[in-house]
């Protein structure tokens, strides 16, 4: 199968989800769109149901993120971020899109005034999908306690007041939990770990 | 340029879930456009926002949701209508004036043209502002001050951010130059003075009404309001 990706040196035996975006980019692959869809849908959904929409307020959601997805696949770039970021963004900014009705202010990557990196960073030869594997394995290793208020802030979208009442913790405890995790979440890419 | 004032981890992990308000986004979207090391941190805050949704509980999809969603691909075939990565500037940098520093995407979609033909309004001595249109709860403006401005010592009711476009200012917490932040809270009471060798040109973002804390000050609120 891995012939069938392309033929990058990297590719392995399986193919997995920054193949089946690539695959989607390069031939408008359904087939590799179906198992995108088969792997992140559910999950896209049960993210905007935790983050407080309505089944059919998700259910709209997945709809737009994956007609985005099969609309941008050529925008992806592996050595940026994994699959599963990069669907993430998408999904993230259709809902503020759609149900917040805001724009999304964000960088635009070809500005003459963006300041570009000063040096390398130590590990920008890591692909996304290696650089998500870090950042994944920075987040097994933080304490339960860390993990939880980084899920509420993070993903419940919970303000710090909210977090400290339903842990029963007091405010600053929130605070110094989040600050150690986010460090170590940032070392992850810093190549200081 | 080495950025001295960095947003802080929070306000990074909250743009990245996406969580911030429209003004608030801009901020830190403008202050990524100057920051590489913040960008560096934003990448692995979405990561975390990834490797999340990965893994959250997968809910049951309505039947026929995938036939649905394939019977509007012929629709929107890839590439074909990709739309750009972000708006169109409303202006090219090139159109500021020469002196001018440019102003970094995204702020400047936001900008109704270059910066000598914005409609600014004077708020007082040295002080003059442009409102920004930005949806959500927050306000975002520019500010521009004079050289060696002392302004009056003030609080805050609320957050506020400020990113330093060109110029700079110092007060009590150090020196703050383009591409710096300074976030203050309610507890925050700060005087900061501009430099002397040009104006100080800032994006600020309040989600609540400053507080003047001197006598003259108070009285001057209304006037100032900055």
């Amino acid at each position: 199968m891995s012939g069938a990706t392309g033929g990058a040196p990297a590719a392995t035996a399986v193919p997995g989800p920054e193949d089946w975006l690539r695959a989607i980019a390069e031939r408008e692959d359904r087939a590799a769109f179906a198992s995108l869809f088969r792997a992140f849908a559910p999950r896209i959904k049960g993210y905007m149901m935790r983050l407080g929409c309505s089944a059919a307020q998700a259910e709209d959601l997945v709809q737009e993120t994956f007609v985005g997805v099969w609309r941008k696949a050529r925008l992806y770039d592996p050595a940026k971020a994994a699959a599963a970021t990069w669907i993430f963004t998408v999904a993230r900014n259709l809902r503020i899109d759609l149900l917040r009705r805001e724009r999304r202010p964000e960088i635009d990557p070809d500005d003459p005034a963006l300041v570009g990196d000063a040096a390398p960073l130590p590990d920008a030869e890591l692909s996304g999908k290696q650089q998500a594997a870090r950042v994944r394995a920075a987040l097994a290793t933080l304490p339960a306690e860390q993990v939880s208020v980084v899920e509420l802030s993070f993903f419940a979208g919970k303000a710090h007041g909210a977090i400290a009442e339903e842990l029963d913790i007091p405010l600053g405890t929130v605070k110094s939990r989040l600050r150690l995790a986010f460090r170590r979440i940032r070392s992850a890419l810093d190549g200081n770990s | 340029m080495t950025i001295q004032h960095h947003l802080g981890d929070d306000l990074l992990a909250s743009y990245a879930a996406g969580g911030t308000d429209e003004a608030t986004g801009l901020l830190v979207a403008t202050h990524l456009a100057l920051c590489p090391a913040c960008r560096t941190a934003v990448a692995a805050f979405e990561a975390v926002g990834g490797a999340i949704m990965a893994g959250c509980e997968p809910a049951d999809l309505n039947a026929g949701a995938f036939a649905a969603l394939e019977a509007r691909l012929g629709r929107a075939e890839p590439g074909s209508s990709v739309p750009p990565a972000s708006p169109a500037p409303a202006f090219a940098p090139a159109a500021l004036s020469a002196a001018a520093p440019a102003i970094p995407q995204p702020l400047r979609s936001y900008l109704v043209g270059p910066l000598d033909r914005l409609r600014w309004q004077r708020v007082g001595p040295g002080v003059r502002r442009v409102p920004l249109r930005v949806g959500g709860g927050a306000t975002a403006r520019l500010l521009e001050l004079a050289p060696g401005l002392k302004l009056p010592r003030h609080g805050h009711t609320a957050s506020e951010l400020t990113l330093v476009l060109s110029g700079g200012y110092s007060d009590e917490s150090g020196r703050f130059a383009r591409g710096d932040v300074e976030e203050a809270t309610p507890e925050d009471v700060h005087r900061p003075i501009t430099d002397p060798d040009g104006p100080c040109l800032c994006l600020v973002v309040t989600t609540g009404a400053l507080r003047f804390t001197g006598l003259t000050a108070r009285l001057l609120q209304p006037f100032i309001r900055l």
